[in-house]
């Protein structure tokens, strides 16, 4: 997908000028210091000084596990033009889960920014040394493979973690999951013995990688990442399980065309811009601009996905 | 090594960066001081300010904020009864009461000399044995915390004396009950009722302001008629002075050594932290004290301020090991710390160390600069802070129950939450008139969450087996402190059993 | 009755009584994970198991506590008490939150601090008007201009100003 952005911007700049981009409200659902709150930040900050917008603010909106800001963009809708609420994956899972109320069907996709995958680890001593090797362990003795998250069941990394066993074809429902309350601390759980993989987002990863303390088994990107060629997708290990942990905005119900539009040619700009580059450099990120009706499409491929794994593993009924 | 901290020191020193310290150490104080805006905040809110600078002057700015902003959450567990951050808590059983009698001044500096001795003891520490420190970091697994965590709870042991121990116990019960409240980790709703403000449990924040410095506050204006003037204790020329006796200092040395020692070795261990830390060391030091001192935990003790202090400190200085050395933040503190390492283009891990030992340096150095500046910042501005309690009660009282509000509309931005603070407020003060401590309860609700998640990760992982018990070292061995720690008093309430026909006086 | 209630350690152990109760009724209600099988260590057990010590540790002091006499008594603890002024001053924040979204930050932390004054009998209303102005712009400054928080502006401020936003 990422090949479709030089043309899409091209297009984009043609249609440009004549739109003066005043000011965007970030409407964050979780606290200062998280990662919805470092993203909508640093996209708030290098379009303010790249210039492609005069002001910026941010609104920390953090409760029910995201499910405030959700209502709160929607009860709300009427004053909230100026409005770009920042958004991932787990908002299709606690919709589908019911976690949430409403769903990204009651707000208006603008576009997904950047992108993690999930990333399946072991530590560097480990006697597993690719995924094939995990199967066969699972298959002999499913209780004996402990697989770490940073999150409660049914939440991302247990999801990524369900969806590399069963694509492999094993029984995910005898999955053992642990589940810890950051990834830092599932990073512990691993490197302290308890647990033999770890399931995890991938930019979390490659720092403790690149410094030989970890392995990177394989990554549920679709293809090799340009930034870790070394590392191997399931996909190519013969397990076809892809799941792509998009950040991106939404925008409140009732938004008119063309201001979806300047939001997204907004966006679209910030990609060619030096200051978003160096963001993204030290915060590990990986572009991934989808717009518009391919965002929904997009959104709603993954909510299918989402909503049969969820049902197999039994989380819905 | 040396020229690593050669070129460190050399950095740190110079002009602009102490500037930068102390820009920073003075914003901290005051941004800590608002309850609802800790270390973590804080840090977060700086960030985008220091962008602009060069690493070592970003990172030293940083390092300011952050211990300003630790010293100034015990500035205000210690005026006015409000630990805006956990490990704050336990300053305020000891602080608070010292501020109440007219030792304000005293109470503060005694807080910043062990914040000091605590960081400098651990920054020590750090440098001795860095390299070995990564491998302790992660030798502990959720059996061993789990052990920890029922460790930490003897500490309620503090507020047990005379008869209350029924209540202290009802009361940790009460903390933990509060704790299950919003998702587990199996991803259950529990006690929300769905209600979405539910969802991510109580706040600690919340549930502190409220037990802590509202219904204090609230205490106050219902014993006393709110008569115009400061309660009259606190008119003593004393309030504002600093002076710690020459017995005095040798009373709280051993302890200051004993608290950064343990703080330091908690600190290291990514899933316990400053909080635990704390806890220990307080009740690790009333444990140690001869009896007559014993008596004293909970009033206004020095021992009693000066360990969980010192251990705080130490513990922050010491989760920066797993920061530093394996790039693991185990807190949201060294985690908010992360971010601000990565955006100055620093990657923290085992190969700081080895590769780039002045950056390692620098970033440890300035950190304790951080610490010396704040010591010196802050001991002559203590006089003038103490003052604060001189405000007429009857300007004091709102004000504080203002910025406690403020403190948690800040965390969450939800109005919901300060009408359950309301309501948690004046259950508080009525378990106050009937004398029940409700220290115990925030202990229990700070360490309930913990003790269920490693619990159940360590059933989980030993197949429901509770073998952990007795077949991994580590956990065994505290627990057999943890049963030694409770037996003590438990003999010492049996001997003096006769109370319970003669109750002492109320107390409090 | 009234004179066995006339104890402090007793209505304490009652209050949590009556809540380890209330609570142990809705942690048997908590649903099950349906997919976590053979684990022993449910969403219920620490709840249910809290909840029964509670009971337990209830009954035991209001047992123990009948042992006590005197000081335990609740009258003479709350004699003396002022309780309108404690009384308004709970009900002035229970006001706050409930006006806060509505009146904005700045009105309705003003109208919080200077209320608050006035019950404790602060009469110079100058002094008390500036105390209040002078903390409440000092705070909303430094939040929104020095450290970037956002502070909704509140429903009344938009219906006059007609903004969004």
């Amino acid at each position: 997908m990422k090949c479709r952005i030089p043309a899409l911007l091209l297009v984009l700049v043609l249609a440009g000028p004549g739109f003066a981009a005043e000011r965007i409200h970030f409407l964050i659902p979780g606290g200062a210091g998280g990662g919805w709150d470092a993203t909508a930040r640093g996209v708030g900050e290098a379009l303010a000084r790249a210039g492609a917008i005069d002001a910026s603010s941010y609104e920390n909106l953090s409760g029910g596990g995201g499910a405030r800001a959700l209502s709160h963009l929607i009860e709300t809708a009427d004053r909230q033009q100026n409005t770009l609420m920042i958004s991932s994956s787990p908002i299709i899972l606690r919709s589908l889960r019911k976690i949430y109320p409403q769903s990204y069907h009651d707000i208006v996709p603008v576009a997904s920014v950047v992108v993690d995958y999930g990333a399946l680890v072991v530590r560097v001593d480990s006697l597993y040394l690719k995924w094939q090797d995990v199967v066969d362990d699972f298959s002999n003795n499913p209780r004996g493979v402990n697989v770490a998250g940073g999150s409660s069941r049914a939440s991302t990394d247990h999801i990524v973690a369900a969806l590399a066993f069963q694509k492999s074809g094993l029984d995910a429902r005898q999955l053992k999951y642990i589940p810890y309350n950051a990834g830092a601390h599932a990073m512990v759980g691993l490197l302290s013995g308890e647990t033999q993989i770890l399931s995890t987002g991938l930019s979390e990863a490659i720092a403790l990688a690149d410094q030989g303390e970890v392995r990177i088994l394989a990554t549920t990107a679709p293809e090799r990442l340009e930034r870790v060629p070394d590392i191997p997708t399931l996909t190519e290990q013969g397990v076809p399980a892809v799941f792509s942990n998009w950040r991106g905005f939404f925008a409140a119900p009732g938004t008119t065309d063309t201001q979806r539009l300047q939001f997204e040619r907004i966006l679209a700009g910030m990609y060619e811009t030096e200051e978003w580059q160096s963001v993204r450099e030290s915060r590990g990120w990986t572009d991934f601009f989808v717009a518009g009706d391919d965002f929904v499409a997009f959104l709603n491929q993954q909510e299918q996905e989402m909503s049969a794994l969820l049902q197999e593993l039994g989380f819905l009924n | 090594m040396i020229d690593g901290i050669i070129t460190g020191l050399y950095t740190a020193f110079s002009p602009i960066n102490l500037m930068m310290v102390l820009l920073g150490c003075f914003a901290g104080t005051f941004i800590g001081m608002l309850p609802g805006l800790g270390p973590v905040s804080a840090i977060a809110l700086m960030i985008p300010i220091t962008y602009g600078l060069d690493p070592a002057s970003g990172l030293i700015l940083i390092a300011g904020v952050y211990y300003g902003a630790v010293f100034g959450g015990s500035t205000s567990a210690i005026l006015i009864n409000a630990p805006g951050v956990s490990g704050a808590v336990a300053t305020a059983f000891d602080g608070y009461p010292l501020a109440q009698s007219g030792r304000a001044g005293k109470a503060l500096a005694i807080a910043a000399y062990s914040s000091f001795a605590g960081g400098t003891i651990g920054a020590v520490l750090l440098l001795v044995f860095v390299p070995i420190l990564a491998k302790v970091s992660l030798s502990f697994q959720s059996a061993d915390y789990f052990a920890l965590m029922l460790f930490g709870c003897t500490a309620i042991a503090a507020f047990s004396g005379k008869g209350q121990v029924l209540k202290a116990i009802l009361m940790t019960l009460l903390g933990l009950m509060l704790a299950t409240v919003g998702e587990d980790p199996s991803g259950i709703q529990r006690f929300t009722f769905g209600n979405a403000d539910l969802y991510d449990g109580i706040s600690f924040l919340l549930l502190s302001m409220a037990t802590f410095a509202l219904a204090e506050a609230l205490i106050v204006i219902l014993k006393n008629a709110g008569g115009s003037a400061p309660a009259s204790n606190l008119h003593s020329s004393s309030l504002g002075s600093l002076s710690v006796s020459r017995e005095e200092r040798n009373d709280i040395a051993p302890a200051v050594a004993r608290s950064s020692i343990l703080g330091f070795f908690v600190g290291i261990l990514p899933g316990a932290g400053a909080t635990i830390a704390s806890f220990l060391a307080y009740g690790m030091e009333r444990n140690l004290a001869p009896d007559d001192k014993q008596d004293e935990f909970g009033r206004g003790s020095y021992r009693g301020l000066a360990a969980p202090e010192t251990a705080n400190n130490a513990a922050s200085t010491g989760s920066f090991v797993p920061l530093l050395t394996l790039g693991i933040p185990g807190s949201a503190t060294t985690a908010v710390m992360l971010g601000a390492l990565l955006s100055y283009g620093v990657q923290p891990g085992p190969r700081l160390y080895i590769d780039n030992p002045a950056v390692f340096w620098s970033v440890i150095i300035s950190m304790y600069v951080g610490n010396i500046v704040l010591l010196v910042l802050n001991l002559p501005l203590i006089p003038y802070i103490s003052k604060l309690l001189r405000v007429p009660r009857q300007l004091l009282t709102p004000i504080i129950l203002f910025f406690s509000l403020m403190g948690v509309y800040l965390v969450s931005f939800n109005t919901v939450d300060l009408t359950m603070m309301v309501v948690i407020g004046v259950i508080a003060v009525v378990f106050r008139v009937l004398d029940y401590p409700l220290a115990p309860l925030l202990l229990g609700f700070i360490l309930g969450g913990m003790l269920e998640d490693n619990l159940r990760r360590a059933l989980l992982i030993w197949d429901g087996s509770f073998a952990f018990l007795w077949q991994r070292p580590i956990t065994l061995t505290i627990m057999i402190i943890t049963l030694l720690t409770l037996m003590v008093p438990m003999v010492s309430t049996l001997r003096g059993g006769r109370r319970f026909r003669h109750p002492d006086t109320m107390s409090e | 009755m009234m004179y066995l209630l006339n104890n402090k350690d007793r209505v304490g152990s009652l209050l949590i009584l009556v809540f380890a109760i209330v609570y142990l009724k809705y942690a048997l209600g908590l649903p099950l994970d349906p997919t976590a099988g053979d684990d022993s260590f449910n969403a219920r057990t620490l709840p249910v198991g809290l909840s029964i010590a509670a009971i337990a540790f209830a009954l035991l002091e209001l047992i123990v506590s009948t042992r006590r006499a005197g000081d335990g008594r609740i009258n003479a603890a709350v004699q003396g008490f002022s309780w309108l002024p404690t009384l308004l001053l709970v009900l002035s924040m229970a006001v706050y939150a409930f006006v806060f979204d509505s009146l904005g930050f700045i009105l309705a932390s003003y109208l919080f601090l200077h209320s608050g004054f006035l019950i404790l009998g602060e009469r110079r209303l100058l002094l008390s008007a500036t105390v209040a102005l002078a903390l409440v712009m000092f705070l909303w400054s430094m939040l929104t201009q020095a450290f970037g928080i956002y502070l909704d502006s509140g429903d009344l401020f938009r219906f006059l100003a007609g903004l969004s936003n």
